[in-house]
């Protein structure tokens, strides 16, 4: 990648259809309704929200993604957060207040064939994990609901 | 062969720049051929004048708009001729874009550099059936307009006051909303990056087509090329170009030279 290469950023107010796809970072304030893929980071601001999947190194997300999103580094959904949709990462942080509504799968460079499937419902309110009422196994892993 | 193309002087202020232009080429010794455009002889007929006497390299002495000019003029000579000259750039406004791009600071950086001849291919935009332009094409308007926007793989639809979208095709939009900063504020997240307004778009394309609801003027340097509708192609290493330093800055990239 070049140096000093801007990233590729949709406003607010902007509402974009088709694919978005960049080799630098990623910024969208504004509203997407298709893929969105980048090389290196994707940052969903707060007012965002994308409808359709969304791939990068790391990815950010403090507005409303309903789609899957594959992160091949990180998975950070913030407070403001709404994710709807299957994860994919190495790494995964839900902020309190967040919310997720999907599988997770965890890709473990070590064990990579080991998978954890994580259903999860963020609120403010605390996290609970409540296995013995919702908890089912399917083909992919033991499912959780998570309550915070 | 260097051949020298000032732009018409606008008044004595030009002149002593011009002036300052010469004694600096003489004190590097690049010597070649000097012309001046005037109402009686444009930079476009300079040019092709240039091209005829089998100039190998073309030097734009003046604002980014007469820049702007020859190299749209050297692209289509280029094409019809089916040979290539190398341009090289002295700026000579304090505000020039061209000037920030290529990293020169002085006239005599721009001698040194033309001296030292090193160049790099760089990419132009065009508008379809009207200009090349080597720095960016804008367009303006006092109240939100509906423009429609299809790019290589999405298309879009919204107001907007302001749009900037430079040789790269990397161009941004703004909607500035009574806000009446709005092209200054745009000038300034290219520039110094992400300022946080979240008002503002950025894309990078390779084709971009534009229609809007009211016709708009589309503008080179504050000359008005085309309105809308119309489409822009991003022209990847379609001009070589003297540059200073082994590194400049390409719309918002920076580029290796060779």
């Amino acid at each position: 990648m070049k140096e000093d290469e801007v990233s590729t950023v949709v406003g607010s107010g902007v509402h974009l259809t088709g694919t978005l796809r960049d080799q630098s970072d990623i910024i969208v304030n504004g509203s997407v309704e298709g893929e969105v893929n980048s090389d290196q980071n994707i940052v969903v601001g707060e007012s965002a929200k994308v409808k359709g999947p969304v791939n990068a190194q790391f990815v950010s997300v403090s507005g409303e993604v309903k789609g899957t999103i594959t992160a091949k580094d990180k998975l950070e959904i913030h407070p403001s957060g709404r994710v709807e949709g299957n994860i994919k990462t190495k790494d995964l942080i839900i902020h309190s207040g967040a919310c997720f509504i999907g599988k997770s799968d965890m890709v473990d460079d070590s064990k990579s064939s080991d998978e954890e499937v994580l259903s999860a419902d963020v609120t403010d309110e605390g996290t609970k994990l409540d296995t013995e009422n919702s908890a089912e196994q399917d083909d992919e892993g033991e499912k959780i609901e998570i309550e915070v | 062969m260097y051949y020298y193309i000032f732009e018409q002087p606008r008044n004595g202020n030009d002149r002593k720049v011009h002036d300052k232009v010469r004694i600096a080429l003489e004190n590097n010794s690049i010597y070649g051929e000097n012309c001046v455009a005037s109402p009686a002889r444009s930079a476009d007929e300079l040019t092709e004048m240039g091209f005829n006497k089998g100039a190998n390299t073309i030097v734009a002495v003046g604002s980014d708009k007469h820049i702007n000019k020859i190299v749209n003029t050297i692209k289509l000579l280029e094409r019809g001729l089916n040979r290539n000259v190398v341009l090289g750039v002295i700026p000579t406004d304090e505000s020039s874009t061209i000037k920030e791009r290529f990293r020169i600071s002085t006239i005599d950086d721009a001698c040194d550099a033309l001296k030292k001849r090193r160049y790099t291919t760089v990419t132009l935009g065009y508008i379809e059936g009207v200009r090349y332009f080597l720095s960016s094409a804008e367009m303006h308007s006092a109240s939100p307009v509906k423009i429609s926007m299809r790019a290589d793989r999405w298309h879009s639809s919204h107001d907007i006051t302001d749009l900037i979208i430079f040789s790269d095709l990397t161009f941004s939009f703004y909607n500035s909303l009574g806000h009446k900063k709005g092209i200054s504020k745009l000038v300034a997240w290219m520039v110094g990056g992400q300022s946080g307004a979240e008002e503002i778009s950025i894309f990078h394309s390779r084709t971009l087509q534009i229609s809007s609801g009211v016709i708009l003027p589309v503008s080179i340097e504050g000359e008005v090329v085309t309105k809308t509708p119309f489409i822009v192609y991003k022209m990847p290493k379609a001009l070589k170009v003297i540059i200073k330093r082994d590194k400049f800055i390409t719309g918002n990239n920076v580029e290796e030279s060779k």
